[in-house]
């Protein structure tokens, strides 16, 4: 049986739902809307849940709910900052272009390796009423979120880019002012000093030895095949 | 400005703790074990946000009827709830006495066989409409809104879902007080539902009475308040003269009314 692709990532939902998607993947989002009755539940449900939390009173949390919430904020706080290791990111991470998707072989170390994040935008097709779903790779450390995918993938199945195939691209979220390095096999390839709109994309990477310094400090280091 | 985990935590507290008793209608106390719930993987939970055009309130919400599911899964396998309805019962309605609209157009999920029922008989009114009457009808029984309907209602005015769903919300935004009307009273019905179990585990059989009394007014209110979109609401939705609804929806209640004959094998009142 076909399952949904979408289904298990709120985010094409509630892009949806605000009108944040492009207007090719919005039309695209749609048409499937109109087959596919779990999305067209969960947005309406958003839109009831919405509807009904804007037109309610909240009721102040009891106090002591409230404190206990704060006791275990406080608590948590500290306890991570006593058990954070100095090195988070032991190891160095490798991922291998498979029939131009990317994979992640090895992972690194520690809590806060790669995760595999679906957005949207990132779907193929693969025979009729088939998807597959090319993953994107995140990561975090110190406020900054690392989103790294491969390219030549167009929106919703159309292969629109052939010529880049193997080709990667890393995506960094919440740098501020913070300056930013990316070396390939030792040589620099990248840098980036400053200020940002949102985010910044380096786009065009092929395989390699990679590390990523962000203000000066090691950040990452990983390996594509 | 920095914001550190305890402001967000403060922020979003109401928020989550509120979230069940106004979407789901639970009591208090379900409330407090959803928030504890919550607060105990808020950090997992925010983690797993990445910024996009959209807004965080949206995504939140998302998440947040996700995890309240889990929450009550959870909760059944663990053997602390053996219930398969929320706290608020409306299950006792007479079915020979009750209009329509409360057969239809009250469609949250207090009991989960209630809400089959609603879904099959909603499909059986709406085969037997021609498609103008059943626009009318999905529109005017706003509430009873399906997934399947709402792509209906998209396909057959030709406009995209997403403009669909944003008329369908100005529809539900043009009866706002009415909504708050039947909320308040449902947050009555739901203190007056703890104060009957209090009295029945005190064997209190006077103070039963007397408050199953209230609850049985208090719902007859709460049955008269009717959501229904204005007539000049929906009028500006499907771009059509006020005379065009006001005939549209006197011929749908007709159509539906014949329906009902024929399944209830007697009139009821619309």
């Amino acid at each position: 049986m076909k399952s949904c692709p979408f289904e298990q990532n709120p985010d094409y939902v509630v892009m949806y739902h605000d009108g944040a998607m492009s207007r090719e993947m919005e039309q695209r989002f749609s048409e499937h809307l109109t087959t596919c009755r779990s999305c067209m539940e969960a947005l309406l449900n958003l839109q009831k849940d919405l509807f009904s939390m804007g037109i309610h009173r909240l009721h102040p949390v009891p106090s002591k709910l409230a404190a206990a919430a704060e006791a275990r904020v406080h608590g948590k706080g500290d306890t991570q900052k006593e058990a954070e290791p100095a090195d988070l990111h032991a190891g160095r991470a490798v991922f291998k272009f498979v029939r131009g998707m990317l994979n992640l072989v090895e992972n690194l170390t520690g809590p806060k390796g790669f995760k595999e994040h679906e957005v949207p935008g990132f779907l193929q097709t693969q025979g009729q009423g088939e998807y597959r779903v090319s993953p994107v790779f995140r990561m975090e450390y110190h406020g900054v979120t690392l989103f790294l995918s491969s390219e030549g993938e167009a929106p919703f199945g159309e292969k629109l880019q052939p010529e880049k195939e193997g080709t990667f691209s890393i995506e960094l979220r919440g740098l501020g002012e913070r300056s930013v390095t990316l070396t390939r096999n030792g040589r620099i390839i990248e840098q980036h000093a400053g200020s940002y709109d949102e985010s910044l994309t380096m786009k065009d990477l092929v395989c390699g030895e990679y590390e990523l310094r962000v203000e000066g400090d090691a950040f990452i280091a990983f390996r594509v095949d | 400005m920095t914001i550190c985990f305890s402001d967000i935590v403060a922020l979003l507290s109401p928020y989550i703790y509120n979230y069940p008793r106004i979407v789901f209608g639970s009591d208090s106390d379900r409330c407090g074990d959803f928030y504890e719930y919550v607060l105990q993987r808020l950090d997992r939970i925010l983690v797993s946000y990445h910024e996009t055009e959209a807004k965080f309130v949206t995504w939140f919400t998302v998440v947040l009827r996700n995890r309240y599911l889990n929450f009550l899964r959870e909760r059944k396998t663990g053997g602390l709830d053996d219930s398969d309805c929320d706290c608020i019962s409306l299950d006792y309605r007479d079915m020979n006495t009750q209009s329509l609209h409360n057969f239809i157009a009250e469609k949250r999920d207090y009991v989960l066989s209630e809400k089959q029922r609603y879904d099959e008989l909603i499909e059986r009114i709406s085969s037997g409409l021609n498609e103008n009457q059943r626009i009318f009808f999905h529109l005017y029984y706003i509430d009873a809104l399906r997934p399947e309907d709402a792509v209906f209602i998209s396909v057959t005015l030709n406009r995209s879902v997403r403009v669909t769903l944003a008329g369908i919300n100005e529809l539900k935004e043009s009866i706002v007080h009415r909504y708050k009307r039947r909320q308040d009273n449902l947050e009555r019905l739901n203190v007056l539902h703890r104060e009957i179990v209090r009295s029945q585990k005190d064997h209190d059989t006077e103070a039963l009475a007397r408050y199953r009394e209230k609850r049985d007014r208090l719902l007859e209110e709460y049955r008269r308040i009717k959501i229904h979109p204005s007539y000049e609401s929906l009028a500006r939705f499907l771009a059509v003269p006020l005379g065009t609804v006001s005939t549209g929806i006197s011929r749908m209640k007709r159509a539906v009314r014949e329906i009902l004959k024929e399944l209830y094998h007697e009139e009821l009142p619309l």
